[in-house]
């Protein structure tokens, strides 16, 4: 499978390393408007650097474009690339907007070009092992789960996270993680109730608490933290009427080298790495035109959780969600 | 514990229930009064462990007897208990204090120091536990305890966040149910606290999950934990982390024994203390009406989902 990846910068070299694992994929150029990260992308897979998607396209014969764009360019690329008949991998989220999302939905809707979203905590194995639990009734009716996510501030292109109306600030790029999680592993959510920073004017800073009620009865704790001044972490507790369930990313110490700078993103020193597996997954779907572990529509309904929490933080006000597609 | 400590000379016990109170007497080698208002005539300070509803009826005769009291949290079941019980204190002269220990736990000390030294910047938001066991008796009775796990374990965190930040608590939203089998009354709640006031941590935010989340084979009792966010720092906080455990070979359970120090203990010694030199510091009967106050917004807004300002009784 031919891929041409967009987006050079902090997950796109993420994605790129994970392809370097996956044989059935050749990564044959990686665009980016900084050369520099073009050039140094494109060498993690032995493509060729391109300045843009466009010279890119016209240049390669690709059959997947994977877009690790800021957030807020995913529709206009996501909806070229379907015009020009290519599969589509989105990083998360899906889009900035509810109508962004939509847009990119219909455009791959009802033709053989694919849409996937990489909303990867699906294929975290200590979370996925929590949902098998979960789904084999182990821990009998959930009823209090907590999620805690906090990453040091990434300086991106133009610092882009840093601009809320790009990036939808730790909500929408962060803690979408986690709410995606919670809707696949205990379905759809019935109100929201956040406190954060949106207003409060930090700079390269946010923080947000939140309350899930979730349509099952379930009530869910949300922790995350943008600008944590300690390496990336993570961690999940789900309590139920029979039994609780841990998991704690700063706990593993199944292989440690203490040697300068603490690593970003935690390595549990397994096989594969979750993005492999993930963009491994997309790739096989694509090959195969199975349905993938997260679907397009999810994507949007991780959106609209992290829209609805977000206007709680401006509100103040809890928010009802309605109209699940 | 009482018993042990070298500033109390432990004269006796009162309980409605004369077998259960004559038993503990003898146990502990006191003397047992079957009434509570010839106890109060014989000593200067009392500990009222009595259930919340009850605590008013106990509290106000030993204040308007000139003795000095250290009520167990909540407070009471109602602010206008509580109200009357302040009020007592306030006309007799003598002390009420809140039973609230986990302020002398020296790790939750010492997080006091550190944010008051500004080593966070300016405080943001604190996320907070105080998970336990499901309690048994009165505790699961509505009527007795005033609720359930918000009641019994919001107040805690609520009185840490007033001491150690120098706010009040504005406003509160509250998801509150039941799971995990307390039956009649509440086990389970996430609380977001809006807080106002102090120097530092002005508008900042807070959440509690006071739920009795914790199964019969957990290993411990439960927990207070809470991180503190702030500008230029995090603050983890879990005084109790620091356990012996021990895997019993034949059951394979767990079990995690606390070995520092007694914070009760440390909370008695500090009511005696301040009874033998005149000193009201410490948690005074305002503080526990004060968090009181949180639990019952808590209440109202697990009802009608919308967050709910903390009435403050004058």
């Amino acid at each position: 499978m031919r891929v041409g990846l967009v987006g050079a910068g902090f997950m796109g070299s993420v994605h790129l390393n994970a392809y370097a694992g996956i044989p059935e994929v050749e990564v044959v150029g990686v665009a980016d408007t900084r050369i520099e990260a073009a050039l140094a992308g494109a060498e993690i897979v032995g493509a060729r650097p391109y300045a843009s998607y466009e010279e890119l396209v016209a240049a390669e014969d690709i059959e997947v474009v994977d877009v690790c764009l800021p957030t807020a360019f995913h529709r206009d690329l996501a909806v070229r690339a379907a015009g020009e008949g290519k599969h589509v991998i989105l990083e998360k989220p899906i889009a900035r907007t509810m109508k962004d999302a939509q847009e990119i939905v219909e455009v791959f809707s009802g033709e053989d070009r694919r849409l996937f979203v990489g909303h990867v905590v699906r294929f975290f194995p200590e979370y996925l092992g929590i949902k098998e639990k979960i789904d084999a009734g182990d821990l009998g009716t959930v009823g209090v789960v907590r999620t805690c996510r906090r990453s040091p501030f990434l300086l991106g292109w133009n610092d882009w996270y840093a601009d809320w109306r790009v990036s939808g600030g730790v909500l929408l790029d962060l803690v979408i993680h986690d709410f995606d999680y919670l809707r696949w592993t205990l379905g759809e959510v019935e109100r929201v109730y956040a406190r954060g920073m949106l207003g409060r004017e930090y700079n390269r800073l946010d923080y947000v608490l939140a309350t899930l009620r979730f349509e099952s009865g379930a009530i869910a704790h949300v922790e995350g933290h943008w600008g944590y001044p300690g390496p990336f972490n993570y961690s999940i507790e789900v309590v139920g009427s029979d039994a609780l369930l841990a998991v704690d990313s700063t706990e593993p110490a199944s292989l440690q080298l203490i040697s300068g700078a603490p690593e970003e993103i935690p390595d549990l020193a397994s096989g594969k790495s979750p993005y492999e597996n993930e963009l491994e997954h997309f790739i096989h779907c694509i090959a195969t035109g199975e349905e993938p572990i997260v679907q397009a529509k999810d994507a949007c309904e991780a959106l609209r959780i992290g829209l609805a929490a977000t206007e709680s933080v401006l509100t103040g006000e809890p928010v009802t969600l309605g109209g699940r597609a | 514990m009482l018993g042990d400590l070298d500033a109390a000379d432990f004269v006796g016990i009162t309980d409605e229930d004369a077998d259960r109170g004559a038993e503990a007497a003898e146990q502990y080698g006191v003397r047992f009064f079957d009434n509570a208002a010839s106890l109060f005539e014989e000593v200067e300070a009392v500990v009222v462990c009595s259930e919340n509803k009850n605590h008013a009826r106990d509290v106000i005769p030993a204040l308007q007897g000139g003795v000095h009291v250290l009520c167990e949290k909540p407070i009471s079941a109602t602010v206008e208990d509580a109200r009357a019980m302040i009020q007592a204190s306030e006309n007799s002269g003598s002390q009420l204090r809140t039973a609230f220990p986990v302020r002398y736990l020296p790790p939750v000390a010492r997080a006091r120091e550190i944010v008051r030294d500004g080593a966070l910047g300016r405080v943001l938001a604190v996320s907070g536990t105080n998970r336990g066991k499901i309690p048994g008796g009165w505790f699961l009775d509505p009527e007795l305890a005033g609720g359930g796990a918000v009641m019994d374990h919001t107040v805690h965190l609520a009185d840490l966040l007033r001491w150690m930040l120098d706010v009040e608590v504005k406003s509160v939203y509250a998801e509150v149910d039941s799971f995990f089998g307390a039956g009649e009354t509440d086990d389970a709640a996430i609380l977001t606290l809006e807080l106002e006031g102090g120097s530092f941590a002005d508008g900042a935010f807070a959440t509690i999950d006071p739920s009795w989340s914790r199964g019969e084979g957990y290993p411990t009792w439960g927990d207070v934990t809470f991180r503190i966010s702030g500008t230029s720092g995090v603050l983890d906080v879990d005084p109790f982390a620091q356990p012996l455990r021990t895997f019993h070979h034949e059951t394979g359970a767990p079990s995690w024994s606390y070995i520092k120090e007694d914070m009760n203990a440390l909370m008695l010694v500090d009511f005696l203390r301040g009874v033998a030199e005149d000193d009201p510091s410490g948690a005074s009967g305002l503080d526990g009406l004060r968090t009181l106050e949180v639990v019952l917004a808590a209440y109202r807004s697990g009802e009608e989902h919308e967050p709910k300002k903390v009435e403050q009784t004058p």
